[in-house]
Order: structure tokens, then sequence, then C-alpha cells
């Protein structure tokens, strides 16, 4: 099979492109629509590379948080693309301008625009990816879903469409596509997980965009025998920053400089980042809170995100210390800890849990409890749910 | 006296490991006679909340099974 016949999207129901097919949509003359809401997939893929081929500013509007015109689009002339080494060559010389929006887990979608220096810089070329096959499990609009459309664009490898699909349609098309890299968040894979037949021939497994616990890698250890687990660390700000093969992230040589921790919380040098409209601003706040394993060697991990810390009568709660040990009992599916504003306390830490064992109940899992958690930190009210509700971006809702 | 007083408190208290109680009265203290701390009546609020509608707080703190009854009469 020649290298451009090679498959480019497949969303497992009849829709597919080829890379010859993208080329020729991306080189004859034709449209960009430039402030894009998601709706079909393939057409906004299809879209992103044509805007960034022809350097056509773009907006990536999730439809939940419309705050664009939608209907301006520019036309673009056909340009010659004799071989897939030349178009990669046009996407990384790219001086386009993307402007995305956050997910707004914990408050209002924030603006950043973007060049593809930041885009593509965590993205690696070489012949060792060429045979990779992407199940793509994340909403295009934001940070994460570009990173991986990039990776996968760049090296010419298949997107195979996951986004939104149930666990049962996705363990199939996961296998049926002979899936080898799959790049998520912790939730999609606690939907996911576990399953009855481990994936053999998934390679790779990223987690990002929340924090993730030892039962989930456990229960990933147990889907993906043969796969490689990262941890990403990237934000709508800044795209990819770190990656590990544990909880303990190292700041790499380069970014050193780049990088401060004040109060344990997580600093970016503005060369780090797009524009997200605080251009006097010499260091972004992430917002996320770390602790240092080996300082001297900037060996740190991640704690919580700094707004998502409950305050209970004057305790700070960490939903996720709370919600990992929701999670170690039998029993338990998935969980989501919450604070709920209460005049006498300021908040009321509560769960949503889902069960795999329906014979326990809300004392059960209180007295479970006990042992671990302070009082205060006890979920007071535990709700037994069905399923969890996630953001558009796969992440479990918090606020 | 509505049920839903003691049903709730019931399930504050066999939610902290603590023996159900088969009955109160008007004179009933949430804190000293009961035991319960404010975490366990902040959730005993809202734990009544949801069964009557009426948030016992409302109109400031109390004390005893009497007054919680009276928010909930009106």
């Amino acid at each position: 099979m020649a290298s451009n016949q090679k498959k480019f999207y497949d969303d497992s129901s009849g829709v597919t492109l080829n890379y010859d097919e993208l080329l020729s949509q991306v080189s004859n003359q034709g449209i960009v629509k430039t402030a894009y809401a998601f709706n079909n997939s393939l057409d906004f893929l299809v879209n992103f590379i044509k805007a960034v081929v022809h350097e056509i500013d773009l907006t990536l509007i999730d439809p939940l948080n419309p705050s664009a015109s939608l209907n301006e689009e520019v036309n673009f002339k056909s340009i010659k693309l004799s071989s897939l080494e030349e178009f990669r060559e046009k996407i990384n010389s790219s001086k386009v301008k993307i402007t995305i929006f956050t997910s707004g887990t914990t408050g209002q979608p924030k603006k950043v625009v973007h060049s593809m220096s930041t885009l593509l810089r965590e993205v690696r070329v070489s012949e060792k990816h060429s045979d990779v096959i992407w199940g793509f499990a994340y909403n295009p609009t934001h940070m994460a879903g570009l990173q991986v459309l990039l990776q996968a664009v760049c090296n010419f490898n298949p997107l195979i469409d996951v986004f939104g699909k149930g666990k049962k349609d996705i363990t199939n098309i996961l296998r049926s596509q002979s899936v080898t890299h799959i790049s998520a968040t912790p939730t999609f894979y606690r939907l996911l997980l576990p399953v009855h037949d481990p994936l053999m021939k998934i390679r790779s497994v990223s987690l990002g965009g929340e924090k993730s616990d030892e039962k989930l890698h456990a229960n990933i250890k147990n889907a993906f025998p043969n796969a490689r687990v990262f941890n990403i660390y990237a934000s709508t700000e800044a795209g990819t920053i770190f990656s590990s093969h544990g909880s303990d992230f190292k700041i790499k040589p380069y970014l050193q400089s780049k990088i401060k921790v004040e109060n344990n919380e997580l600093f970016l040098h503005k060369t780090l980042t797009g524009d997200y409209g605080k251009t006097d601003e010499e260091w972004y706040n992430t917002g996320d809170v770390i602790e240092w394993i080996d300082e001297n060697n900037g060996v740190f991990k991640f704690v919580s995100r700094k707004n998502e810390m409950i305050n209970v009568g004057g305790n700070k709660v960490n939903p996720h210390d709370v919600e990992e040990k929701i999670l170690d009992i039998d029993g338990i599916g998935s969980c989501f800890v919450y604070g709920k504003p209460n005049a006498l306390l300021g908040n009321m830490i509560c769960a949503d849990v889902v069960l795999t064992n329906d014979q326990i109940n809300e004392v059960d899992i209180k007295k479970n409890l006990r042992g671990s958690l302070e009082a205060y930190e006890i979920p007071r009210k535990i709700k037994i749910v069905t399923s969890l509700e996630t953001t558009r971006t796969g992440k479990l809702k918090r606020n | 006296m509505n049920s839903a007083i003691l049903e709730s408190i019931n399930e504050v208290k066999e939610g902290k490991g603590d023996e159900a109680i088969t009955s109160v009265s008007h004179t009933t203290h949430l804190r000293d006679d009961l035991g319960l701390d404010s975490f366990d009546l902040a959730e005993l609020t809202v734990r009544i909340e949801e069964k009557t509608g009426v948030d016992i707080f409302e109109n400031g703190v109390v004390e005893t099974i009497g007054e919680i009854a009276k928010q909930i009469d009106g």
C-alpha cells in the first residue's frame, strides 16, 4: 500500500478518509470556516488542517460555549502538495493562529490564542511512530484533542474516533480497528474499565486533564497488558508540558528556567503559553498545587487544583484524596466528590458513587472510610447513581 | 411530631457508626443529648430539607428537637 493510501480518519460507522483524499481536499481550492463549532468530527478535523496549511486564523468553538460568529468563511487557492512530507512541512512551518477555549470545568471558559510552536512542542515524529493507530477519545475543539490530532497527522497515522461513544462500542472499535495508542482523561478510562478481555494490541495509554489514582492504573494494566502508561500534564494555555510513567513528574532541563513554584503552586513562563489576554504577565499561574518529591532534581507530583479544594468548617479537603479512598472500597466502580454549599460549615462533602456491587450502601461506605479519612473528609451524603456526569472534554464536572 | 426528624437523626447517627435511637421529645437537645457535632448538624439540615423542603437553619441555629419541629410546622 502506498503511504498516502493510509487511512486518516474512521468513525466506525462508514465515514472514512484516506491521507491522499485529505491531501487533495487541502491542496485544491476551497474554504475554511474560521469560527468552527464542533459538530461532525471529520469535517472539523479537515477544516482545522486546511486552516493550518493555508495559514487562515481559526477559532475552535465548543457548541456548548458559543461565543463567536459561526458563519465566517475564507476562500483559499489551490496549492501544490506533492507528498505527505511536503504536507507535514507546511504544518510545521505554518504561521496560523488558533484560538481555543478552556473547558470551563471549574468556571467560565477562557480564550487562548496559540501559534503552532506551542501546539507542536511535544509532537514527536519518527519511524517508530509510523504504524501507530490512534483511538481518538478527545473533543477536538480543546487542547488535548488537538495534541492527538497533530501527533497523528505529523506521523500519517489513522485516527479512529471513539469520542462520546458507549463502553461496549468503544471496546469493539478498539479491537476491530487494531488501535495501538489511546490518549484520554482518567474519567474516560474509569467509565470504560474493567473490560472482559484484555486488549493486547494497545501499546500506549496516556492519561491527562485530571488526577488519576492507583486503582485506575491497576485497571489499565489489566485491560492493556502490553501498554506503556503515561501521565500527561497539559493545559489549554500551554499545551503539553510534562509526561511521566508514574505519578512523579520530572522537569526537563530545557524547561527548568521556564517553570517556577511558589507556595507549592506551579507557574509557567509566558514563553511557554499562548496568548490568554494578559500580555503584561511574566508568569502564568496554573492553579495546580504540587508537592516536591526531590526539589533539587525537579521531581514533583500534582496534589490538586487550587480552586478544587473544598473548605469544610475551616478544614481544607482535597476531593481527589477522598475519591481515591472511596475507589479503594470493593464494589465501587467510579465516584465523584464535591462540596455542597452549607450555611453551617461553608460546604458539606458529598459524593456520587457508581456501584459494581449493589449489595453495599451509604452506611457501609462511610464505615469503610472511617479508618482512612478524617471525620470532616468523609462525605456526609453519598448518592448512589448509575453514571457520572462529564464535561464536553470528558472530565468529571466539578462545581 | 414529624417522622422525618427521627428518621433523619438516625441516618446521621448510623452514618457515623452510632446506635439508632427510638424516640426524641421536644426538649431533646441536639448537641448535649444526642451528641451531634456541627458536621452532623449540617448533614441533618440537608436530610430534613430533602424530606420536608424546609431549611431548619433558615431563621438561625436550632438547638432542640422542639425548635426543628416548629420550623417544619411553620
